[in-house]
């Protein structure tokens, strides 16, 4: 991860050297654009390796990687939903969303087409209003009111570390599921989630949906292709609370386990065929 | 909230028109800033709707209050002019979701003063202040016979200028010695519409609907006889909207005279125009007659009648009222208007604890009938 300030940190030497840095760890890692990053910062790293995830103007990125990863928690929430209640479906559940940018605007209309009620919040009241626009009905909270709602799901879609020891005790949802990356404080508050009966959707699973605008190899995929396919995290989340459940551990451990395993068990395929000898320039 | 009356207060108002924002910034009664930021045609034509022009205006007010040096989170609230809302009392208002919505849905008509609320409210949010919205057209303290038309299916509605009429009827009051409450005033808006409305006590327990009836204005038809309306537009096939542009905007000065400049219309008059001078009377007779109107829902009983509004700024149409007028009760004239100011002025009275904000939306006993 880059960590810095756009406004004054960027040069086309920053990024080339990050690109020659991905390069040389071999196909290891995949960058791709997100906050602070620009067109012309994406074309400096791809002038030093491919290992990046297909090119895409920023403005097709964000309307697309918007979408994308809303389907993919709404198709979250129909999982958690199918585990908690029984049924796969978000309707007459009220759902509160932290954050109603790109992502939260758009998830909050699939829920509202999915007959969901809304509260909603964000420190910047434009965006909310691009969303009461289109859905009337959302109620609006400030930012600190939106733990202690009375909601169903809760869905964090700003920034991480927001479900801390505090707020967790404040919580009365039955489901959180949201976009934003890292939103535990702690592990420790997971647990304390689990012991409380609140189903929480492993952040690094239900918010995956952008990731399916590349198909494998790295291709870009077509916007149809990538909304269908981010309906794929109802199943994944299925099978994490299937692992779960059978293994009598959080939701979050399970996938945890989850990925580690994959990661061992790919980890160990070994090739049969020799690398072609590298002609001598 | 601070009740305070020295305590500092530092307010921004926002006044949307269709082709300008005004803004202004008080120290409490002391305006700072006044602007006038104009929007033309082509800042305005990307946008489908009014509503859509709100994220626009937003950043030419804080633009306007960045160039001329006004820090946005010195603000202590906002103020923003009501549009065509819901019917409701007099008052101070602190802005709400459903309020917004009516502005969104247009629930009495569409206007660039909807914007006003949400604009307040926005700005509100994002630097931690309240948003106000004081005395909106749709201020409604009819009484009960004041609502009925002779025809069941069309009700007559409040609507008026509320914010400069309620503002003035407090500046004569205090010129009167005496508190709103205790007097019987009719005050005529005479602007580029015109309102006439008895206030009882304070309360606005009539009015002509400066759209709709009364007076012709220098781009309103008023109150049109009803059988030449109808046959009017008709004949000349109009659609609702085409009627409405010829009622509001092409009528009054401007279809007799083709101008709604008061001002050119006077050096007509002077210059012996003998046409321009029976229009022009003639509208300060129709505004003498509503107000003679008025004073009949108040029984005779009227303490002063109030003029305001620009057009009270011309010799000529205060003097033709005065002849007609004045055996009813003294005429008290405050030209122009300053709805920045009442904005404020409202919002103070609420920031200092004067009165209490109303939660919108508030309405009077009688509503509806």
């Amino acid at each position: 991860m880059l960590w810095g300030d756009p406004a004054g940190g960027k040069s086309e030497a920053y990024f080339r050297a990050f690109g020659r840095f991905i390069e040389g760890l071999g196909g290891r890692f995949v960058t791709y654009a997100d906050l602070g990053t620009d067109d012309r910062d994406m074309l400096y790293i791809r002038r030093e390796t491919g290992y990046i995830a297909p090119f895409v103007s920023r403005a097709r990125e964000e309307s697309l990687g918007g979408k994308a990863t809303a389907h993919g928690v709404l198709w979250g929430m129909r999982a958690c939903c199918k585990a908690k209640y029984g049924v796969s479906s978000v309707k007459g559940r009220t759902v509160a969303i932290q954050g109603v940018g790109e992502v939260g605007c758009n998830l909050a209309r699939y829920l509202d087409e999915e007959g969901a009620g809304l509260i909603i919040t964000d420190i910047v009241y434009d965006a909310m209003k691009r969303v009461q626009d289109v859905v009337p009905s959302a109620k609006i909270v400030r930012p600190d009111e939106i733990y202690e709602c009375d909601c169903d799901i809760f869905s964090p879609c700003a920034f991480g570390g927001v479900i801390t020891q505090e707020r967790a005790e404040k919580l009365k949802c039955k489901i959180i599921a949201g976009a934003a990356y890292d939103i535990l404080e702690s592990s420790s508050v997971g647990d304390y989630l689990h012991k409380k009966d609140i189903l929480y959707a492993p952040d690094f699973v239900i918010s995956a949906g952008e990731l399916f605008q590349t198909s494998d190899g790295l291709q870009a995929a077509t916007e149809q292709e990538t909304i269908a396919r981010a309906c794929e995290i109802f199943d994944v989340l299925v099978g994490v609370f299937d692992y779960a459940e059978r293994e009598s551990m959080p939701p979050f451990r399970a996938a945890r386990r989850m990925a580690e395993e994959r990661i061992e068990h790919v980890g160990g395929v070994r090739s049969i065929l020799a690398k072609a000898p590298q002609p001598e320039v | 909230m601070p009740e305070n009356k020295t305590d500092k207060h530092r307010i921004l108002a926002i006044n949307p028109g269709s082709t300008s924002t005004k803004i202004a910034v008080f120290d409490n009664e002391t305006a700072v800033l006044e602007e006038t930021i104009r929007h033309s045609e082509l800042d305005l034509s990307p946008f489908e709707s009014i509503w859509d022009q709100y994220e626009f205006r937003k950043k030419t007010i804080l633009e306007a209050l960045r160039r001329n040096g006004i820090d946005v989170h010195s603000l202590t609230a906002v103020v923003g002019r009501g549009g065509l809302l819901r019917p409701v009392v007099s008052g101070t208002y602190e802005v709400n979701q459903l309020m917004i919505n009516d502005g969104r849905e247009g629930v009495q008509g569409q206007h660039a003063a909807n914007l006003g609320p949400v604009l307040a409210y926005g700005i509100g949010w994002d630097f931690g202040i309240p948003a106000f919205m004081v005395d909106p057209p749709s201020v409604d303290e009819f009484e009960p016979m004041a609502r009925l038309s002779g025809l069941k299916a069309v009700m007559r509605r409040s609507l008026s200028h509320a914010l400069n009429i309620k503002a003035t009827a407090r500046l004569a009051a205090v010129d009167m010695g005496k508190s709103l409450n205790e007097l019987n005033l009719i005050v005529a808006h005479m602007g580029g519409g015109i309102s006439v409305c008895p206030l009882r006590k304070g309360r606005i327990v009539d009015a002509n609907d400066a759209n709709s009836g009364g007076p012709f204005t220098p781009e309103r038809a008023g109150t049109v006889p009803t059988m030449g309306l109808i046959d009017f537009i008709f004949d000349n096939k109009l659609g609702r909207e085409e009627a409405k542009r010829e009622l509001i905007g092409h009528g009054g000065l401007v279809s007799h005279l083709g101008t709604n400049s008061a001002k050119e219309v006077e050096e007509r008059v002077r210059s012996g125009d003998e046409h321009a001078a029976l229009v022009y009377q003639t509208m300060a007779y129709q505004i003498a007659k509503e107000i003679g109107a008025m004073a009949t829902v108040l029984m005779g009983d009227v303490d002063a009648i109030v003029l305001t509004g620009g057009l009270s700024g011309s010799e000529m149409i205060v003097g033709w009222i005065k002849e007609r007028v004045g055996h009813v009760a003294p005429v008290m004239v405050y030209p122009g208007e300053d709805e920045m100011e009442a904005l404020v002025l409202g919002s103070l009275r609420v920031l200092r604890g004067e009165e209490k904000a109303k939660t919108y939306p508030e309405t009077v006993d009688t509503l509806p009938l």
